[in-house]
């Protein structure tokens, strides 16, 4: 198994919440917005546009800054993989985090079977799923990050994950 | 959090993600737990879903280089809500202090409005890194301790006196400046984007319109192409459509034949693949679409037997693969609904003797890629 172990950074009991929450959750937040969106260059500057805004709104997290954090990147995403009207005007250039990715993301995160399994779902199932079995949210958390209500989240993962399954029996050959 | 229904005839009494989640009360869990036990269909779902929420969960992780770190989180965290990327980020670098000098400030590809605010004389007032508790350094390196921002660096270091106007050009002739202020000011950059976007659609919207009229003319009905071709000869009316060819090589006709022409002119088409292993007596049941991959289409042949017969693709125009099942059954297998951006379709099966001819008509050129599989016997069409 080539799975890489990040090690959660020491040192983070000092500094701002914020701070702490960059130190702990950029990695994996980084991995999951990769995996949702499925592009890997621009994961980087997704990632960083999601702290700055968490930062500038100073508002309240009603379920945790992780998950607050967690809601505002699968927005970003799901702006991002919106399909263009036609000659629709294009936004901003994303910022590109220069140094990233290096071979070894890059490595990590290939399009090997279950990632192009991933991509080939409905964006709403693949963070459905993603943020369940990649990031391991909790209900709730995945309730407040999704918008979705909690008792229906069961019968959104069976659908994600039934179908991502099928996908994946289809093409692992 | 079960469910009494069944879909198209296969249980789905449990709902996998519950039991996997953990999300049944006692008194559901001990039912699901019971008709586990005896729901075969229900038990192989869930091993299903487990095995592919471990497949998620093993997802490697990359890791972030801890230079890119540093960077990131100078450009994510506002100065007002940074303490120290030392003590924040923990010790991912050894030590901060980097004796190395880090030719630009940051590695970003800024904003506009990023890079003024960070050139803004306020950005100066921020706390400096290297106030913080620095390692003793013996000797004093050239550069003070830190590397973050390089200018304060700058500010740290022995400041020599200088003009405040001294960036400023010479005093030019008093003509050129009036000359200069009586000068139009420049465009906003917002209206000048919005002017060249607003160009480049027109422009773009143009050619698109002239691509099209252009296809319509060439394309439609023959258009302008038929113009080009040359009439066909009287003595080969047979050879008029491609379509008389196709149907003369893979059919030979018992009729006799209208024309003599036709059996010159109607050279075998060229076998693209010759596979399996000559089993003979199999079943083709189903035909289907095979992939999600938008690169290619990929069609799939379910067999019944005991092995692969032997399976001949050729290809006798580019709109035409025929695909020979040698001593194999399934006239009537159906062939419905097969339809992609490169298929326009599969005609119904044709026995030939004890051979069966399946026709793929194509809706555009494709380079065909042909496999068998076993277990179930499948032959795999891919077409690129």
């Amino acid at each position: 198994m080539d799975q890489v172990h990040v090690e959660a950074p020491v040192g983070t009991t000092v500094g701002t919440p914020l701070e702490r929450a960059f130190a702990s959750d950029f990695a994996i937040l980084l991995n999951y917005v990769a995996r949702l969106t499925d592009r890997i260059d621009e994961a980087g500057g997704i990632t960083c546009e999601t702290f700055r805004e968490i930062a500038e709104r100073r508002g309240a997290a009603p379920a945790g800054l992780r998950a607050e954090l967690l809601r505002v990147a699968t927005q970003r995403c799901r702006d991002l993989v919106r399909p263009r009207r036609w000659f629709g005007r294009r936004s901003a250039g994303t910022l590109l985090l220069e140094g990233f990715p290096d071979a070894d993301a890059r490595k990590a995160l290939r399009r090997d079977t279950v990632q192009r399994a991933l991509a080939a779902l409905a964006f709403e199932e693949r963070a459905t799923v993603l943020l369940r079995d990649f990031v391991h949210l909790s209900y709730p958390e995945m309730s407040y990050v999704l918008g979705v209500p909690e008792r229906k989240l069961v019968h959104a993962l069976d659908r994600g994950r039934a179908e991502l399954s099928e996908i994946y029996d289809y093409i692992k050959f | 959090m079960t469910t009494s229904s069944s879909e198209r005839g296969r249980c789905t009494r449990i709902s996998p993600s519950a039991v996997l989640d953990d999300r049944l009360e006692s008194k559901d869990l001990e039912w699901a737990l019971d008709h586990l036990k005896s729901c075969d269909v229900c038990r192989d779902r869930v091993e299903e879903f487990r095995e592919i929420v471990v497949r998620v969960d093993r997802l490697p992780i990359a890791s972030i280089p801890p230079s890119v770190l540093r960077d990131a989180y100078t450009w994510a965290i506002p100065e007002g809500l940074r303490t120290d990327p030392d003590l924040a980020l923990g010790p991912m670098e050894g030590t901060l202090v980097t004796a190395e000098p880090r030719p630009e400030p940051t590695r970003f590809e800024l904003p506009r409005w990023e890079a003024s605010t960070r050139e803004a004389p306020a950005a100066l007032g921020r706390p400096a890194i290297a106030d913080q508790p620095s390692p003793p350094p013996p000797p004093p390196p050239p550069l003070p301790t830190q590397s973050l921002f390089p200018l304060e660096d700058a500010i740290s270091t022995p400041v020599h006196e200088v003009a405040l106007d001294s960036h400023r050009e010479e005093a030019r002739p008093i003509g050129e400046e009036t000359k200069a202020e009586e000068s139009p000011p420049l465009e906003p950059d917002a209206r000048r984007e919005a002017r060249v976007a607003t160009m480049t659609r027109v422009s773009v919207g143009l050619v698109a319109a002239a691509c099209v009229v252009l296809a319509g003319l060439l394309y439609v009905d023959g258009g302008l192409l038929t113009a080009f071709r040359t009439p066909p000869s009287p003595s080969h009316p047979a050879s008029a459509g491609p379509r008389t060819s196709t149907a003369a090589s893979v059919k030979p006709s018992r009729a006799p034949s209208p024309s003599a022409s036709i059996t010159p002119t109607a050279s075998a088409p060229a076998a693209i693949a010759t596979l399996g292993d000559g089993v003979a007596g199999d079943q083709v049941f189903r035909i289907r679409l095979g992939t999600a991959d938008p690169r290619f289409t990929r069609l799939v042949f379910d067999m019944n037997g005991q092995g692969l017969p032997a399976m001949t693709v050729t290809q006798p125009d580019a709109q035409h693969l025929v695909v020979t099942f040698k001593d194999t059954t399934g006239a009537g297998t159906p062939v419905g609904g097969l339809r992609t951006v490169r298929l326009a379709g599969v005609e119904p099966a044709v026995q030939q003797g004890n051979d069966l001819v399946f026709t793929v008509d194509l809706a555009r050129a494709v380079q065909v890629k042909a496999f068998t599989l076993t277990g179930p016997p499948r032959l795999v069409l891919d077409l690129y």
